[in-house]
C-alpha cells in the first residue's frame, strides 16, 4: 500500500504538442543554409531529432512559478568586477531560504583561481589538514533539487517544415529568409528530490549557503543545525522546513502544468503546457516514468503495457497513486488510458484527470 | 544498468570557451554518481568498478550566456553585446553499465537516494535494472568502450590523465585530488568492441557474446 508520508522524490514525465513549432534555436544552418534558421536536433543513428536543452524549458518553467505566484524572483547580480570595470562574474541571490527559487533551481558563485592547484601557504597554516583538504574556498554551489532532462521529440522523421518568408522592400529585391521548423511532440523526464527543499548541506567544499548568511539566519532563527558532522561540516535546515517545503512544491508542481514560454512565440505560437502529464511520489530518487510515449502518424500514444509493468516492479516504492493528467483528444488512446481510472496494480492507484487537476491532487497528499 | 536523454562529462583541461566532454566518465566522476546513490561517500575502498558507456551520437549543444556590465552609477545592465553563446559538446541518449563487486551497494541502485546524473545536473538517468552476476577473469577478449589504464594503439580514443579520486572531507576547504593515473577512454559513439589482452580482464555472465569482456579497474594504490 502507498504512505504518502514517506514520500522523497516526484518524478514525472510530460508530453508537449510541438505542431508547427520553434521553441529552441540552434543559430544558422550549414553549409549553403547559412541564410536558414534551424532549431536545435542531435543525430541519433541516421536521423536528425528534435529537442529543447534543459536549461531552456527550465527558465520557462521558473518565469511561470514567478509570474504565477507573485514570489520575489532570484534576480542576477554582478558579483565581481574586471580591472576594466566590467561584470566579469554573475550570480541570483544565493538565498535558498528567502526565494524558493534559488531552493528548487540551485545556483553556483564560482571563486575566482578555482580548480587551481591549492596554495600552500594556507595549507602551512594548518598542519592537521595538510594533505586531506585544501586552501579555504568561497565557492557558494547548491545542485538543483529538481533534475530535469532535454525534451526529446517523439518523431525521428516526418517532423520537418521550412517556412520560406520574404522581407519585401520598398525599392529593390525582396530578401528571403528561411526558418526550419518542426511537427512533433516533445517529451521530458523530471525528478525533484522533495526531501532536500529547506535543507542545505555545508560539507567539504560543497558549501550551499553561504558562511555569512547561514550565521544570519541562525542568529534570526530562520535555520537550525539538522546535523553536526564535526569538522566535515554542517547540515542546516530551515525551521518551517515541512511547510516551505510543500508550499514551493505544490506551486511548482502548478507552474508545470500551466507551463508558458519558448523561443519564436510571436511567430509559431506554441502552447507548451503539457498536454500530458504523469506523476508519483517515490521513497527514492529513480526518475522511473521515462520513454513511455510513442508516435506514428495517427499520433500520440501512451505506453500502458510499460508503464503497468514500471509500476508493478516499483510498487512498493510509490509512496502516492500514479496520477496521469491528459488534454481530452489528444492522445490516440485516450479511452483505454481512461480505463486505467481508479484501478489497482500491486496496491497502487491510478488517477487520471487533467494536467492541471493532476498537480493539484498530487500536492494535496505532500508530507 | 542506466540510461538517459543526455551526457557531458567535463574535460579538464576546458576552462572557457567551447566545452569539450571526455570520451567517457572518469573513475572519480562514478563514484559520485554511486555516493549520490548511496546517499553517502563510496569511496576506492568500498568497491571495484568496470564500466561500459556508449551512446548513440555526439553533438554541439548551445548554452546562452548573460553579459552583463557596471555602468558609471554603478547600476548592473545588460552587456551591449548582448547575450552571449558559450558551445558544448555533449553526448545523446547515453547508457552506462556499471559492474560493481561490493554486492551491498545493490540496495543503493534499487532504492537510490538522490537521481543519478551522467555529467550535469539536467543530464539526468533512470536505472533500468540491477542485478547480480559474475564475472569471471579472462586473458583476452573483445573491451567495449571505456577508461583503460593501458595505451593500446589499435583503439581510438582519447589520452586523459585524472585523479583516481578526491578526498573532500573538511568543511570550507577545497577538495584534494588522490593519485592520477593516465587512461585511455574509448569512443563511446560506436559499438564495436576491440580485441584486447591486458590485465583485470573479466567475462560478464550475462554477455551477448562469449568473447565479451570488461576491465574492471584496480585502484592506483595512495
Amino acid at each position: 500500500m502507498t504512505d504518502s508520508t514517506k514520500t522523497t522524490h516526484i518524478a514525472g514525465t510530460f508530453l508537449i504538442e510541438a505542431s508547427g513549432s520553434f521553441l529552441n534555436g540552434a543559430g544558422l544552418g550549414e553549409g549553403e543554409d547559412r541564410n536558414v534558421t534551424v532549431p536545435k536536433t542531435f543525430r541519433d543513428g541516421q536521423y536528425r531529432v528534435p529537442y529543447v536543452s534543459s536549461q531552456a524549458w527550465k527558465r520557462w518553467l521558473r518565469n511561470t512559478l514567478i509570474e504565477e505566484t507573485g514570489w520575489p524572483p532570484s534576480v542576477l547580480k554582478a558579483i565581481d568586477l574586471s580591472a576594466r570595470g566590467t561584470t566579469s562574474k554573475i550570480a541570483g541571490e544565493l538565498n535558498p531560504v528567502d526565494f524558493a527559487e534559488d531552493d528548487i533551481f540551485g545556483y553556483m558563485r564560482a571563486e575566482k583561481g578555482q580548480g587551481r592547484s591549492p596554495d600552500e601557504d594556507e595549507i602551512e597554516e594548518d598542519e592537521s589538514k595538510k594533505g586531506s583538504a585544501g586552501r579555504r574556498t568561497k565557492a557558494v554551489m547548491r545542485a538543483s533539487p529538481l533534475a530535469a532532462s532535454i525534451l526529446v521529440s517523439l518523431r525521428k522523421t516526418g517532423w520537418q517544415g521550412r517556412d520560406e518568408g520574404f522581407v519585401h522592400l520598398k525599392e529593390g529585391t525582396p530578401l528571403p529568409y528561411t526558418t526550419e521548423f518542426y511537427n512533433t511532440h516533445l517529451q521530458g523526464v523530471f525528478c525533484l528530490n522533495y526531501s532536500r527543499l529547506g535543507v542545505f548541506w555545508n560539507v567539504g567544499d560543497r558549501i550551499e549557503l553561504d558562511e555569512d548568511k547561514a550565521e544570519e539566519f541562525l542568529k534570526s532563527k530562520k535555520i537550525r543545525v539538522k546535523e553536526d558532522k564535526g569538522e566535515a561540516g554542517k547540515i542546516y535546515e530551515m525551521v518551517d522546513a515541512n511547510n516551505k517545503r510543500k508550499e514551493r512544491t505544490t506551486e511548482l508542481l502548478k507552474a508545470l502544468s500551466k507551463m508558458r514560454g519558448g523561443a519564436k512565440q510571436a511567430q509559431f505560437a506554441t502552447d507548451v503546457s503539457p498536454k500530458v502529464l504523469i506523476m508519483a511520489g517515490l521513497t527514492c530518487g529513480n526518475p522511473v516514468f521515462n520513454d513511455l510515449f510513442t508516435d506514428d502518424i495517427k499520433g500520440p500514444a501512451l505506453k500502458i503495457d510499460t508503464l503497468k509493468e514500471l509500476v508493478t516492479d516499483y510498487s512498493d516504492r510509490f509512496t502516492t497513486p500514479i496520477f496521469i493528467g491528459i488534454r481530452a483528444g489528444y492522445l490516440k488512446n485516450e479511452e483505454e488510458v481512461k480505463a486505467l481510472h481508479n484501478k489497482n496494480e500491486n496496491g497502487v492507484k491510478y488517477m487520471v484527470t487533467t494536467p492541471i487537476c493532476a498537480a493539484e491532487e498530487i500536492s494535496k497528499l505532500l508530507p | 544498468m542506466l540510461e538517459g536523454f543526455s551526457a557531458f562529462f567535463k574535460h579538464p583541461l576546458t576552462i572557457s570557451g567551447t566545452q569539450i566532454s571526455m570520451p567517457t566518465p572518469s573513475y572519480s566522476t562514478i563514484l559520485g554518481l554511486i555516493s549520490a546513490c548511496a546517499g553517502k561517500t563510496i569511496t576506492y575502498k568500498d568497491t571495484r568498478i568496470g564500466f561500459e558507456f556508449r551512446c548513440s551520437s555526439s553533438d554541439v549543444e548551445l548554452e546562452r550566456t548573460e553579459r552583463m556590465l557596471i555602468n558609471d552609477k554603478g547600476e548592473l545592465k545588460p552587456h551591449r553585446k548582448g547575450q552571449g553563446i558559450l558551445k558544448r559538446h555533449i553526448y545523446f541518449r547515453p547508457k552506462l553499465d556499471l559492474y560493481l563487486t561490493n554486492i551491498d551497494l545493490k540496495e543503493s541502485f534499487e532504492n537510490p537516494a538522490s537521481t543519478p546524473c551522467l555529467g550535469r545536473s539536467q543530464d539526468i538517468a533512470w536505472i533500468n535494472f540491477v542485478k547480480e552476476i559474475e564475472l569471471i577473469p579472462r586473458q583476452v577478449g573483445f573491451l567495449g568502450s571505456t577508461m583503460i589504464p593501458f595505451i593500446q594503439e589499435n583503439i581510438s580514443g582519447l589520452i586523459l590523465k585524472c585523479p583516481e579520486w578526491f578526498n573532500n572531507t573538511i568543511e570550507g576547504r577545497t577538495r584534494i585530488a588522490g593519485p592520477f593515473g593516465h587512461y585511455q577512454a574509448m569512443l563511446p559513439t560506436t559499438n564495436n568492441r576491440f580485441h584486447v589482452s591486458i590485465p583485470e580482464l573479466y567475462h560478464p555472465s550475462d554477455a551477448t557474446s562469449e568473447d565479451d569482456v570488461i576491465y574492471l579497474h584496480r585502484w592506483i594504490e595512495a
